[in-house]
């Protein structure tokens, strides 16, 4: 049988049984739209959720403050601390910062022995002198507003995913710099927006600073705390506070911290893992390790976004079968009526000499033909039936499903795909039962 | 047509269709068990959950709302809806503190709380204090006739202040207040939160009516969070400014679980309505050509009609009762599952759930009943030449 006797025949068999063939219509129509409609509708819950885990992501952080032991057992427990909680794979990052003062040891000892006010520590006059000659210089009482520098161990990691995710989905309109990028090496020297303005830069100003070397000292008496290093970028004010330690004035690497005679502060080690309940969990196995570590105070809050992740994904592992099963039954119900109700038409072709591979062509052509009329009906079904659903969910709650979007045409192609090879299977299995038969049963349908 | 005929027409006819008919018995299972448990989790899962936070909090979420302007009183936040409400404090970097002795502004004062003394000596506060001199705060009547306030030690120390001095409270140049200095006291830790005690009251009233531009902090309460949003919406439509702290996020996180579960119900008990009305059709239309010739037999209407509904009727009852039984094994799951990751029981009423499903099974019976109807409107309206031609095609 030709190509094209098979597909006409397709088309007759098809009008011939209207209502049958609607039925199947029907069936798939249903099975397409439900998948996309409501594939469309948990990928916009699924992604407000995480759009409201990524918004805290940064607390899923384990953090221990070494303020007291001094710079060089802090070192050491940054090492032992990321060694004993980075054995499980969830850590996502891990950052070191140091914190210094600005002003040196010897500014400090010299102050504390001619027993001064250690608040006179704290007022100063600042000046920052960068090539080209832009020279700006602040009396700035660092005592009422307090700014550190701050070191980063470069060999871990210096700008942290979550942090970096918290602040994108909190700052959508904001940049973590104004100018610049991230520090990279020794030579660079992160400074941050506030603290420039604090000491009489413009906008403008701060990114003419880009790629000069600057010199950061005591306007009064000449002490250098930062020098020769060249500015690799400028934070922005509300990444200083939600991406870096915050009262940042500049950022530069530990190897050359270790170089100036800084006033060392603290150290504050953090690791920042995949997940709130991980983080709690690792905060348990530091404690029980002997490491004092701590989580934020809200971060019980914020697991609970976790456990309702959970939550759906366990409800729809259950769930989900068990409406894919019932589509399933659908679809049989209306191929079921199809093929009985066409074995009489199967035998007479196959008495007019058709071949077992003609008869199942013919099917094939009937069950694509309709699939696919129902498959695309049923796609564009779904976007009207997330348009009515937007509307509704807007009204009550402010939440809005998109009307079209990829993973719904995915859902709906795979839907239509899995209906079509169901049809195709359920077509061969009947072919092959129906070629079995005597012509003469058939005629009888029995 | 006796019944006992009927029955075995109806046994008949149901073991022709017996495929079709386990599989409506299924279908109606799955999408009578599924929507219930769908809907009934959505809901009682908020309801539940919030009467968890209730208990967790002890009855008592307290929240901090900060006003733009001085004129919002207790009163109208009260008229919100939350249960207790407290002038905390109020602050304005306008606010100056001049001292009468020698006529100038303190500085370092930058911007002076009022504070509710009852509030900020409450045992639930964290304030600590040492009293230098003076009248110990305590002491204090915050009326709107009092005119004493306190100076922490340090700020008392930087303006030349002591006990007994008279200040004035001024917005920009406009004298608000005048008062007298009644203690001296020491909170090391909050030094900088609270330089100055100005008592609130004696503030509010002068305040109010210099138009004083000040921001306004209260203590709200409320006893249940199933008035959350709309207490929170209420005060926020007054201009004010409600730190709902983390209770938003879990409320938030909570809501869309609601939207999901309750939107999936809609969803799937809309298309499986579509559903298993198609697999009634198809079981009508299996049967389409034996009701013809029972027709042409000269049966009666009503015992065709009986003949058909009742396989129908059985297979959608047993389905009923199949779907019960999953419900019920869906309801301790999902029960189990919420105690295991919220820490909390869903409670799930098995009589709700098996209300639910009878609704549907009569929903269902009137649209087989209105189907068949159809069917048989449709059947009788042919003529008889017409129903043998129906028969031989």
């Amino acid at each position: 049988m030709r190509i094209r006797d098979i597909l006409s025949l397709a088309v007759k068999n098809i009008l011939g049984y209207k209502r049958v063939m609607l039925r199947i219509f029907v069936s798939v129509l249903t099975v397409v739209v439900l998948c996309a409609s409501a594939s469309g509708f948990l990928s916009a819950v699924a992604r407000e959720l995480a759009d409201m885990r990524y918004k805290y992501i940064s607390e899923a952080c384990v953090s221990v403050y070494t303020a007291s032991v001094g710079y060089e057992q802090s070192c050491k427990e940054a090492d032992e601390v990321i060694k004993t909680l980075s054995g499980a794979s969830d850590v996502t990052c891990r950052r070191v910062m140091h914190q210094y003062d600005i002003g040196t040891k010897e500014e400090y000892a010299g102050i504390t022995a001619s027993g001064e006010d250690e608040e006179a520590f704290y007022c100063k006059n600042l000046m920052l002198t960068a090539e080209g000659d832009i020279c700006r210089a602040s009396e700035l009482d660092i005592y009422q507003k307090a700014y550190y520098i701050y070191s980063v161990d470069t060999d871990y990691d210096t700008l942290p995913q979550n942090l970096l995710l918290s602040f994108e989905r909190n700052y959508p309109d904001k940049t973590v710099f104004w100018y610049g990028e991230n520090i990279s090496s020794d030579s660079d020297v992160l400074l941050s927006a506030e603290f420039l303005t604090d000491l009489g830069f413009t906008e403008e100003e701060m990114g003419g600073l880009i790629g000069k070397r600057i010199e950061l000292k005591h306007a009064d008496d000449d002490y250098a705390y930062i020098d020769g290093l060249t500015v690799c970028g400028i934070i922005s004010p509300d990444a200083d506070n939600a991406v870096f330690g915050g009262m940042t004035a500049a950022i530069v690497t530990k190897n050359y911290a270790e170089k100036t005679q800084l006033k060392y502060m603290a150290t504050d080690i953090n690791l920042y893992y995949d997940s709130f309940v991980n983080a709690i969990s690792a905060e348990k196995k530091a404690n029980e390790a002997g490491i004092h570590a701590s989580v934020g105070i809200h971060l019980a809050i914020y697991e609970r976004i976790d456990r309702v992740s959970s939550f759906i994904e366990k409800m729809l592992a259950i769930i989900l079968p068990l409406i894919c099963v019932s589509m399933l039954l659908s679809v049989t119900s209306a191929l079921l009526l199809y093929y009985s109700s066409s074995r009489k038409n199967t035998a007479v072709i196959r008495a007019m000499g058709a071949g077992k591979s003609s008869v199942y062509l013919i099917f094939l052509a009937e069950a694509a033909f309709v699939a696919t009329a129902a498959g695309v009906a049923g796609l564009l079904l779904s976007v009207g039936v997330n348009a009515a659903f937007n509307a509704l969910l807007e009204n009550i709650f402010g939440f809005s499903v998109p009307i079209v979007s990829g993973i719904q045409i995915i859902s709906g192609t795979a839907a239509w795909g899995a209906s079509l090879l169901f049809t195709l299977m359920l077509s061969f299995i009947s072919v092959m039962k129906i070629s079995a038969a005597p012509i003469e049963r058939l005629l009888k349908s029995e | 047509m006796k019944l006992y005929d009927k029955i075995r027409l109806a046994a008949r006819e149901g073991k022709k269709s017996l495929i079709y008919l386990v599989i409506t018995s299924l279908l109606f299972a799955i999408v009578s068990s599924v929507s219930s448990s769908l809907l009934l989790t959505a809901v009682n899962l908020r309801r539940d959950y919030i009467a968890y936070l209730d208990k967790s909090a002890g009855g008592r979420h307290e929240f901090s709302v900060s006003c733009l302007n001085v004129g919002a009183s207790t009163e109208e936040l009260s008229a919100c809806g939350f249960d207790k409400v407290e002038y905390y404090m109020s602050f304005s970097e306008k606010v100056g503190i001049v001292s009468v002795k020698n006529g100038e502004k303190l500085k370092n004062i930058q911007s002076v709380p009022f504070v509710s003394i009852k509030a900020l000596l409450s045992p639930d506060g964290s304030f600590e204090y040492e009293l230098v001199s003076g009248e110990d705060i305590a002491a204090c009547f915050d009326t709107p006739q009092s005119d004493c306030m306190w100076f922490n030690e340090a700020a008392a120390l930087s303006g030349g202040i002591a006990v007994g001095d008279r200040v004035q409270i001024k917005y920009g140049a406009r004298l608000i207040k005048e008062y007298t200095v009644a203690g001296i006291y020491r909170a090391e830790f909050f030094a900088l939160d609270y330089p100055v005690i100005i008592p609130i009251n004696s503030y509010f009233d002068c305040a109010v009516s210099n138009n004083a531009d000040i921001e306004s902090l209260f203590s709200c309460t409320l006893s249940s969070l199933s008035e959350f949003d709309r207490v929170i919406s209420a005060a926020e439509q007054m201009g004010c400014e409600v730190n709902t702290g983390n209770i938003e996020i879990s409320l938030s996180a909570m809501d869309y679980v609601y939207i999901l579960l309750a939107g999936l119900a809609l969803l799937f008990a809309m298309i499986a309505f579509f559903s298993v009305s198609n697999t009634f059709s198809v079981t009508i239309a299996k049967g389409s050509h034996t009701m013809t010739l029972f027709s042409l037999l000269g049966a009666r209407k009503s015992s065709i009609y009986a003949v058909y509904f009742f396989p129908y009727l059985l297979s959608i009852l047993s389905g009923a009762v199949i779907g019960c039984a999953v419900l019920l094994q869906l309801f301790s799951y999902i029960s189990s599952l919420t105690e295991e990751l919220l820490s909390f029981t869903v409670m799930l009423e098995a009589e709700k759930g098996l209300i639910l499903i009878s609704l549907l099974s009569i929903l269902f019976i009137l649209v087989l009943s209105v189907m068949l109807y159809g069917k048989f409107r449709w059947l009788t309206r042919k003529s008889l030449s017409e129903a043998v031609r129906e028969c031989d095609t």
